[in-house]
């Protein structure tokens, strides 16, 4: 509590540092002036003074400046740059609609967006236009932005095709994922090969690697920040795709013309359509009466609704479901003592999220903006499993086994922006969320001969409230230096425990010249749940619990130093390089796997540490005929647990020593563009055995006949490097109605055989080392439309 | 069972799924790091019998070859530093020497051949405790299924590290139809097989062991602290206080034995260093080929080498149970 108290009064001292002359504030919305979505990060600045801010998540922003002229300037990527001279003698508030087109004024977005890049306080971000995720190549032509964010320095894919993260050495689990302020679960369809963000739905994204400000908080590693377009408020418009797994729609437009618009969306896969006919054939060809039958398929439906009730409030409605179900299906029919008896297996495996949200946006007073939301989110995974057998009509026996865990929340957020002088920029605010734990509930039931039986054998739910609090400061404390400071505290209670930490926050900006500026950051932060996983697939038996008395909350510092050069309007370049700790990392003990879960999850952890460190380097080229980024990565990430490797420091298993990646797009005109990307990347550590030796007979069957393996150390070997190529072509064309594109995809061009998993098997009795591969080359086709 | 269906179904279900989106998969070999061959020593030391000694040779992973023995080592044994006698061969893997340890002794071996890297191990003879006390009682469970319960109550020394080892034997004597046997008369004692070969005509009696099966309910164990027959327990959860040990086991339930065979029943007082050995080696054997699990890395004790020298001193004598009348063996 010292910290945070010393920190006020830093606060404190630092506001009323400013300069005593008359000031004013212009304060309004940002908006795009074709749908009327409010932008999120726009750079509102003075030329004259460099005195700026940004538009906060709903677009909003106030900048309070000395009486004096100014030449207001508001510029966002993708968009022409607004600017405005103006004598400021009385407060006022400004709408500004910022024009989509980028061919009509390119020049003037430019240094305007690498400008920010060099003065903002903000380093270890990662933006990423959504125009820019959708042309890049990707597995099975679906555009993702989870994989997208895998191609910037410093994030890691984990296995081939998987969709999870791994920031500066951190886990999947350490990254704080929020669409539309909302915390999702699981990220990930179909076994993480897909994350569950539908990119015609997504109007934002914006990734935090390090330098965390303090309004965040509750995840070790990263803070995705996902926020979902609002629907266009102008006019009706939708836009669809079909392609080889799975086809989308969205369509959007104003309930209200101005006032209040819709937008809904929704995706569905079709890989048991795809394998109906193949499965037919099997059971065709198997002659039987049996059928059989089996399927996957996943869908995900946005909606969002906003009504802009006055120019002081606004609310909005957010909503997303996605659910991912596999299935088989057997009935095998004969007759017996002339009663047709027929027996039916059926397995199913749903698993799936929710989150919604409530938003209210009122701006007290033009220096002051709030924000009050209500969140519920859910995730579910469920197992049921179903034998029937049945005598004519009559069921003569029956079994259900159903398996169901998750995590539920309901919470609260209100946060405020503050600008009350002309260098601070001030948000503040508090957080509650109301846990339900369910780690795996397993219930059995049988019923024969007319008698039935239940049985129960679920884990009690857990319930747990956390909650935090926060303020930061940005402020511009000379000319050449800009801070961002601020504590955040957070608490978190369960069963009778309460856990909290005071977290400082800082970012500091130091312009070296117009073009050149130096950045620190230095951040605490804890997270009070845990995710009990088998990492290497996205397999939704993943478990999240609570922090309890044997588990605690785990805890990361990280520092960074940084370096972005605006080279030229085109192109600049970030080099960054951190430290940092992490502790109370959670582990399965050597041996225990997820089957082994349900019950006394906590004794079949150990508790140890983690340290990573490394340096990313980005030189990007944000516009002209040719985009894109080379990214290079060069880091270690370790781990220490008293009860693993013999308590020997040991790498993480995907700690990766150097991670290329190359991203091109090329615009040849109008009508034809083309991506490429490619990646390369350090082997992934695992365990292999390295010899066979005997053991002592402990008299048991097993030891006279078992030899045993030895490992030289947990993660001492290193698959072959990873690489791929991945190459796209859209061909767009507009027509009567709006805009349609082919796209066509190669994922791994020249067909690399990249390593899976290893396993010692055999070829011609002599034993070998065997390496299972993914994907080999992949085409893929999808048309969009868009009107 | 039921863990079982859902784990099968599941994993099932994954790779078929998984299964739908590759469109190929292909094995590559991969060339190793050769590693040389290691001296694996692997002995249990024990106050009540002679000491032996299992020399063997570790196999690079990707040499298929059976695992052999080391019969031409030299293995010197040291009582606290002094040097007490060579080991000799004697067959099977297996160097003797006849000499009891004792306890409260440090014990190191050396094993040097010219074509290995030399290695050493270190034991301590632990003493074993006092006031223990072994009962056993039949009863039925739910299902009407005859069980034996074990119970074994001692007091746990206080403010020091204890670990303990039970083990359940079932010796019982089998018809070995193999006219190639040459007879031999061998009586060995100690904890591990006792081997009585007796010539008679054209086949032999060999009395053998087998694991028995128990389990627990005891909240301290999971499955890492015994499986099939062994079980390795800390005192770490009852450090200083007198602790109950509860098991039960099937004494009518065999696949091999005859109503002829006993049940043994074994108590000992384990080092750090086995006890370790112990339960890695019984999460090694839990986890090998799931693929879902973290390899097991099996500890050892043995510089430069692989293996354990381990001791273990009995705290009671043998406890024999006879088995009843069922015999299942066909």
């Amino acid at each position: 509590m010292k910290k945070l108290k010393l920190i006020c009064i830093i606060f404190i001292i630092s506001c009323n540092l400013g300069s005593f002359a008359q000031k004013y504030t212009i304060s309004g919305y940002v908006t795009d002036k074709t749908s009327g979505e409010q932008i999120y990060s726009a750079n509102v600045y003075d030329i004259r003074t460099k005195q700026g801010t940004t538009s906060n998540e709903y677009g909003y922003f106030s900048l309070t400046l000395n009486a004096d002229s100014v030449s207001l300037s508001v510029s966002f990527v993708g968009y022409a740059a607004f600017t405005s001279n103006l004598y400021l003698n009385s407060d006022l508030n400004l709408n500004i609609q910022l024009d989509p087109d980028m061919m009509l004024a390119e020049v003037i977005i430019l240094d305007k967006k690498s400008d920010e890049i060099v003065k903002s306080t903000q380093m270890s971000l990662i933006e990423m236009p959504i125009h820019q995720i959708k042309a890049l190549p990707v597995l099975l032509g679906e555009a993702d932005v989870l994989k997208s964010l895998q191609l910037m320095p410093g994030v890691q894919s984990g296995s081939e095709g998987s969709s999870g993260l791994y920031v500066r050495g951190g886990g999947p689990d350490q990254n704080l994922i929020l669409l539309d302020g909302v915390p999702v679960y699981n990220a990930s369809h179909l076994f993480g090969f897909f994350s569950v963000f539908n990119t015609d739905a997504i109007s934002n994204v914006k990734l935090i690697k390090g330098g965390f400000p303090a309004r965040y908080g509750g995840r070790l590693s990263s803070v995705l920040d996902i926020r979902m377009k609002e629907g266009n408020l102008k006019k009706f418009s939708g836009e669809g795709s079909i392609g080889n797994i799975s086809s989308k729609f969205t369509f959007e437009g104003p309930i209200v013309k101005d006032k209040a618009s819709f937008i809904i969306s929704g995706r569905r896969t079709y890989i048991d359509i795809l394998a109906a006919p193949l499965i037919k054939i099997v059971n065709d060809a198997s002659g039987g009466p049996g059928k059989f039958r089996a399927g996957y398929y996943f869908y995900d439906a946005n909606a969002k609704i906003n009504y802009k009730i006055s120019d002081k409030d606004r609310v909005y409605l957010s909503f997303y479901a996605g659910k991912d179900k596999a299935y088989t299906r057997s009935k095998e029919t004969y007759v017996y003592n002339d009663t047709t008896n027929a027996e039916n297996v059926n397995f199913n495996l749903n698993w799936g999220n929710i989150t919604s949200a409530l938003r209210w946006n009122h701006v007290f007073h033009k220096k002051l903006f709030a924000n009050l939301t209500a969140v519920y989110s859910k995730y579910e995974f469920e197992t049921i499993q179903k034998y029937q057998h049945l005598v004519g009509k009559r069921t003569e026996e029956e079994y259900l086994f159903n398996y169901l865990s998750g995590i539920d929340n309901v919470g609260t957020n209100l946060d405020f922006d503050y600008s009350p002088l002309p260098k601070h920029s001030v948000k503040f605010g508090a957080n509650y969320l109301y846990h339900t734990f369910s780690p795996g509930g397993t219930t059995f039931s049988m019923s024969y001969d007319q008698e039935n039986i239940t049985m129960d054998f679920s884990n009690k739910k857990i319930y747990a409230n956390e909650f935090y609090i926060y303020a930061e400061d940005s402020w511009d404390a000379t000319a050449l230096l800009k801070l961002n400071f601020g504590a955040h505290y957070s608490g978190f209670s369960v069963q009778k425990r309460f856990y909290q930490s005071v977290q400082p926050r800082v970012s500091a900006r130091f312009l070296i010249n117009e073009k050149m500026s130096l950045k620190a950051a230095y951040s605490h932060m804890s997270q009070y749940i845990h995710l009990l996983t088998n990492a290497s697939i996205g397999l939704p038996t993943d478990l999240w619990l609570p922090s309890t008395d044997s588990v605690q909350p785990e805890l990361s510092k990280q520092a960074a130093l940084g370096f972005v050069y605006n080279i030229n309007n085109n192109w600049d370049l970030s080099i960054e390089g951190y430290y940092k700790t992490l502790n109370n990392l959670i582990e399965y003990k050597e041996g225990a796997g997820f089957f082994q879960l349900a019950q006394n999850w906590e004794s079949k952890l150990e508790i140890g540490e983690g340290y990573a460190y490394g340096s990313e380097i980005l030189l990007r080229k944000n516009y002209g005929k040719l985009t894109g980024w080379l990214g290079y990565t060069l880091s270690w990430s370790w781990r220490k647990f008293e009860n693993i490797n013999f308590g020997n420091k040991f790498p993480y298993k995907y700690d990766r020593r150097h991670d290329v990646s190359l991203v091109l797009l090329y615009e040849f005109n109008e009508k034809v563009d083309m991506g490429l990307t490619w990646v390369y990347g350090t082997g992934n550590a695992v365990t292999l055995g390295v010899a066979r030796y005997s053991g002592l007979s402990l008299e048991n069957y097993w030891s006279y006949y078992q030899a045993i393996e030895y490992f030289n150390g947990r993660n001492s070997y290193r698959m072959p490097s990873y690489h791929r190529l991945d190459l796209s072509i859209n061909l767009k064309k507009k027509t009567k109605w709006g805009n349609q594109t082919w796209s066509f995809g190669l994922y791994n061009a020249y067909s690399r055989q990249n390593p899976f998993y290893l396993y010692f098997g055999y070829d011609n009795s002599k034993r070998v080392l065997k390496q299972v591969s993914l994907f080999p080359i992949i085409p893929s086709v999808r048309y969009a439309f868009k009107f | 069972m039921k863990t079982n269906i859902f784990k099968y179904s599941l994993i099932f279900i994954i790779f078929t799924s998984i299964v739908f989106i590759i469109a190929c998969e292909k094995t590559i070999e991969i060339d190793i790091e050769d590693t040389k061959p290691k001296l694996v020593l692997n002995a249990e030391l024990n106050p009540d019998s002679t000491i032996k000694v299992n020399i063997t040779r570790s196999r690079h992973i990707l040499d298929n070859a059976m695992i052999t023995n080391v019969e031409d080592a030299q293995v010197k044994i040291y009582e606290d530093e002094i040097f007490i006698g060579n080991l000799i061969y004697d067959k099977n893997g297996n160097y003797r020497l006849n000499y009891k340890p004792k306890k409260g002794k440090n014990y190191k071996i050396i094993v040097e051949h010219p074509n290995y890297e030399t290695v050493k191990a270190t034991s301590f003879i632990i003493s074993k405790i006092e006031n223990i006390s072994i009962d056993t009682s039949s009863t039925y469970d739910e299902y009407g299924n005859s069980i034996t319960n074990l119970n074994i109550k001692f007091k746990d020394p206080a403010n020091e590290k204890n670990y303990y080892m039970l083990k359940l034997r079932d010796k019982y004597k089998t018809e070995i139809w193999d006219y190639s046997i040459i007879v031999i008369d061998t009586i060995y004692t100690g904890p591990d097989t006792t081997i009585v070969n007796i010539s008679q005509g054209a086949f032999t009696y060999e009395y053998s062991t087998e694991v028995v099966y128990f389990s627990s309910n005891d909240i301290n164990l999971d499955e890492d602290n015994y499986f099939a027959g062994v079980l390795a327990i800390s005192d770490e959860l009852f450090d200083g206080k007198e602790y109950l040990l509860k098991t039960s086991f099937d004494a009518n339930y065999t696949y091999y034995s005859t109503d002829t065979s006993l049940i043994y029943i074994d108590f000992y007082s384990i080092s750090q260093d086995y006890y370790k050995y112990i339960k890695s080696r019984n999460k090694y054997t839990y986890s090998v080929g799931d693929p879902f699990s973290e390899p097991v890395m099996v500890f050892t004790n043995v510089e430069n080498g692989l293996g354990i020298l381990g001791s273990a001193h009995a705290n009671t004598d043998s406890i024999l149970i006879k088995r009843k009348n069922y015999f299942y063996y066909e």
